[in-house]
């Protein structure tokens, strides 16, 4: 038995401190400040461990609550020591500080109110293998099953994908004054449309074959979108 | 020793006498043992010949390869930032695959989508992926290359094109493409064992509630 475990921190960053986009959409992985988790912490730092596709319900509107863990100060663990032991760990290097390790503590966990995570500073976004490994360790942690993170991966690749282009979508959308709701609306709006035989954009996702063409349509969508919102306000 | 009947397809007549009578003789077993010994050492050593002449070719075309890419790229990176980026962005590229083939953070590419100037070395990088991307789609008719970079290179692994660049194995995505060699070809000689890395007894498969999960491979199933 081996987890797998990162080569450089920067492996398990999506973004840090004020590279954070505030129009990506909350997702596993999200490290947010002041969070209080029922039952362990009243406040302090929390990272998102629920899986994208079980915090959000219909119309994918956020479930109230959302399943976190606590994060705090590591000490020293050397990074080889990640894949034969501290399973109760994540390791979190460089989340706030260089050389300074943090660590998620996977059994430390609670649901913690959605507004306050949306509210709430993000610290981190961590990119797909940060979120497979975390998925990696709390399934171990859990079950003792080994899960490699490509087989992690393939499950939720086209998650992953829509928030990414959730997040271009709005950086584009409300650069002309929509506001973050209108923007996410409108891109779940035209994701979601049947195009016929009860296909869409969104399905379309899961065929890895198919994503450039809908990362190509919906960047075709958002200019048309903006277009039409600037021509609203008035702007020549 | 007993001779080799005449209907022996072993028979070799004349080629061992330059005598002007042209005298015909049935060669012995020993005399066909040692010249098929002979000929299976020459074809040996014409194997070894040729296969260290195609090593050399491939190694000339991969270096071959480079220069034109970076010369491609030299010209390319004349345009702007935006320019380069928007060229990948209309192929269908992700963000975070144009930073990963950068180098760089996915917010660095982000600022320079919002008009922050890149580094020198930042611009080259962006305009080699352009370069890439044109050599694929023009000169080896590759259509829809962010789709084909995001195709697995072998059934059984999850190995892209895209990761094979990621690692600066540009030459080799050219290669594949222009069918010189194969996605095995490649993971053989870039990340040997991992037939054994990527075997799973798991599948993805749909849940009852449309979402994916995993589940063990039956034999029913595999």
């Amino acid at each position: 038995m081996s987890l797998e475990t990162f080569e450089k921190p920067d492996d398990l960053y999506l973004a840090r401190g004020e590279e954070v986009n505030p129009l990506r959409p909350l997702f596993t992985g999200d490290v947010v400040a002041d969070v209080a988790i029922p039952g362990v912490q009243d406040g302090g730092t929390a990272v998102v461990v629920a899986h994208p596709c079980s915090m959000r319900g219909k119309d994918a509107q956020l479930e109230p609550r959302v399943l976190v863990a606590a994060v705090a100060e590591g000490g020293k663990i050397g990074r080889a020591a990640w894949a034969g032991g501290h399973f109760a760990l994540m390791p979190l290097p460089d989340l706030v500080e260089a050389s300074k390790l943090c660590v998620a503590r996977v059994d430390d966990i609670g649901k913690a109110l959605t507004e306050q995570l949306v509210a709430g500073t993000r610290v981190a976004c961590l990119t797909p293998f940060g979120v497979n490994l975390l998925q990696q360790r709390f399934i171990w942690r859990l079950t003792r099953h080994e899960v490699p993170t490509y087989q992690l991966q393939e499950v939720s690749a086209h998650v992953f994908e829509e928030a990414d282009l959730l997040e271009e979508w709005s950086d584009t959308v409300c650069a002309v004054g929509a506001s973050p709701e209108r923007a996410a609306a409108s891109f779940e709006a035209f994701v979601r449309a049947d195009r016929g035989g009860g296909n869409s954009l969104q399905g379309d996702l899961r065929d890895p074959q198919r994503r450039s063409t809908v990362r190509s349509a919906c960047r075709a969508e958002a200019e048309r979108v903006t277009e039409e919102f600037r021509c609203r306000q008035g702007d020549p | 020793m007993t001779d080799i009947a005449t209907s022996d397809p072993t028979l070799i007549t004349g080629t061992l006498t330059t005598s002007p009578e042209q005298v015909t003789r049935t060669r012995t077993i020993d005399e066909v043992v040692a010249e098929a010994a002979h000929l299976r050492s020459w074809a040996r050593l014409l194997g070894e010949d040729v296969a260290e002449t195609n090593r050399q070719m491939s190694e000339m075309h991969q270096q071959a390869v480079a220069v034109q890419l970076e010369a491609k790229a030299l010209g390319i990176a004349k345009q702007s930032v935006g320019e380069m980026l928007n060229e990948l962005a209309n192929a269908g590229f992700a963000w975070r695959d144009i930073a990963a083939l950068a180098g760089v953070s996915v917010p660095a590419v982000r600022r320079w989508r919002q008009g922050e100037a890149p580094t020198g070395p930042n611009r080259l990088a962006v305009a080699r992926i352009v370069a890439l991307m044109e050599t694929l789609r023009d000169d080896h008719l590759v259509s829809d290359v962010a789709s084909w970079m995001e195709m697995p290179l072998v059934a059984d692994a999850s190995v892209t094109a895209i990761d094979l660049a990621v690692a600066g194995r540009l030459q080799e995505v050219v290669e594949i493409a222009a069918g010189h060699s194969t996605g095995e070809d490649v993971l053989d000689r870039s990340q040997p064992g991992w037939r054994e890395h990527y075997r799973s007894d798991f599948e993805v498969f749909e849940a009852p509630d449309g979402e994916l999960g995993t589940r063990p491979v039956t034999r029913e199933r595999a």
